[in-house]
């Protein structure tokens, strides 16, 4: 079990909470909401140690695109980055929606 | 229910020669412990090839997993999670699987009947890897990992009574709907209404209906 948390700026408010995914294995679940300021606060808690490196690329990854001031917490279950990066998306698909 | 169907997504492949597998990258030290230790291997879910099946290699750790393919040739012996329940393999030597994934097989199956799902599922993950091959491999903690064969839909509302009876039993049970076009966790397709992640061949998508994939993939991963 391992926590990381990681932090990125932000351009637009979030106005509402969404949760995404499922506890379970290969999978994680994604809860995102309103950040208390103007940055994006990522904690993510994972049932794998040893892979910071990779969740820092994928998380800087879709910052490229998503610039909501949220605060989101992953808890992760061993899924893959491919994974990881389509339930982000849904949770970025379900604000817009 | 055969024993030896073509090999699928989850069956269990037991490899008469390990230097027959093709290795999708460096083969780990614990891989080549771990096949010797049960030599037996899981058929991934994974676009498929002429001649060879891709499988995966379990490690004791979750992060144990390595990717490999097996020539059809190199293959002696299949069984699928469904033969592995329609045997009720884990009532043939009674006091040697004494995990709690184990012993709930016998209530997990009677659940499964009464919705009419008799035959058409089975234990994956580790509860499968030791019924079949009689190797140890469950923990305390252990999970149980459950696929069930939907060949046709199952409505929302049938689906939300089986999780309901299968979440009250004293294990976890992770529950994978096998559709003619990949598979969906039970617990995400029972939450109405939102967008569920097929795994499929190719990959995680996001459908709306399972069963159809939203032939046009607009939701494409």
């Amino acid at each position: 079990m391992e926590e990381i948390k990681l932090d990125y700026p932000a351009r637009q408010a979030v106005l509402r909470r969404v949760h995404v995914g499922v506890v379970g294995s290969g999978d994680l679940e994604v809860l995102l909401e309103p950040s208390p300021d103007l940055r994006a606060h990522v904690l993510i808690t994972t049932s794998v140690d040893g892979y910071g490196v990779i969740w820092k690329h994928v998380l800087d990854r879709f910052f490229e695109r998503f610039e909501g001031a949220a605060s989101i917490e992953i808890n992760d279950f061993g899924a893959t980055p491919g994974v990881v990066m389509l339930r982000l998306e849904q949770a970025a698909e379900a604000l817009r929606s | 229910m055969l024993r030896n169907p073509p090999p699928a997504v989850h069956a269990l492949l037991r490899v008469r020669e390990f230097s027959a597998l093709v290795w999708e990258g460096p083969c780990a030290d614990w891989a080549r412990a771990s096949l010797q230790r049960a030599p037996w291997v899981v058929v991934r879910r994974s676009v498929q090839q002429p001649g060879a099946w891709p499988v995966g290699v379990r490690g004791a750790l979750r992060v144990q997993r390595c990717a490999a393919w097996l020539p059809a040739g190199a293959a002696e012996d299949c069984v699928t999670p469904q033969w592995l329940a329609a045997q009720r393999l884990w009532r043939r030597q009674p006091g040697r699987h004494a995990n709690p994934a184990i012993l709930v097989l016998d209530e997990v199956a009677a659940v499964l009947a009464a919705h009419g799902h008799a035959g058409r599922w089975g234990p994956g993950g580790s509860v499968g890897f030791e019924l079949a091959s009689a190797v140890p491999c469950t923990t305390p903690a252990s999970d149980l990992d459950l696929v069930l064969q939907a060949d046709q839909p199952i409505a929302r509302g049938d689906a939300a009574r089986l999780h309901a009876e299968l979440s009250k039993l004293p294990v976890r049970i992770d529950a994978l709907l096998e559709t003619p076009y990949g598979a969906v966790a039970l617990s995400e397709y029972v939450l109405a209404g939102a967008l569920v992640r097929l795994r499929c061949a190719v990959g995680p998508r996001l459908v709306h209906d399972p069963w159809t994939a939203d032939r046009a993939a607009a939701s494409l991963a």
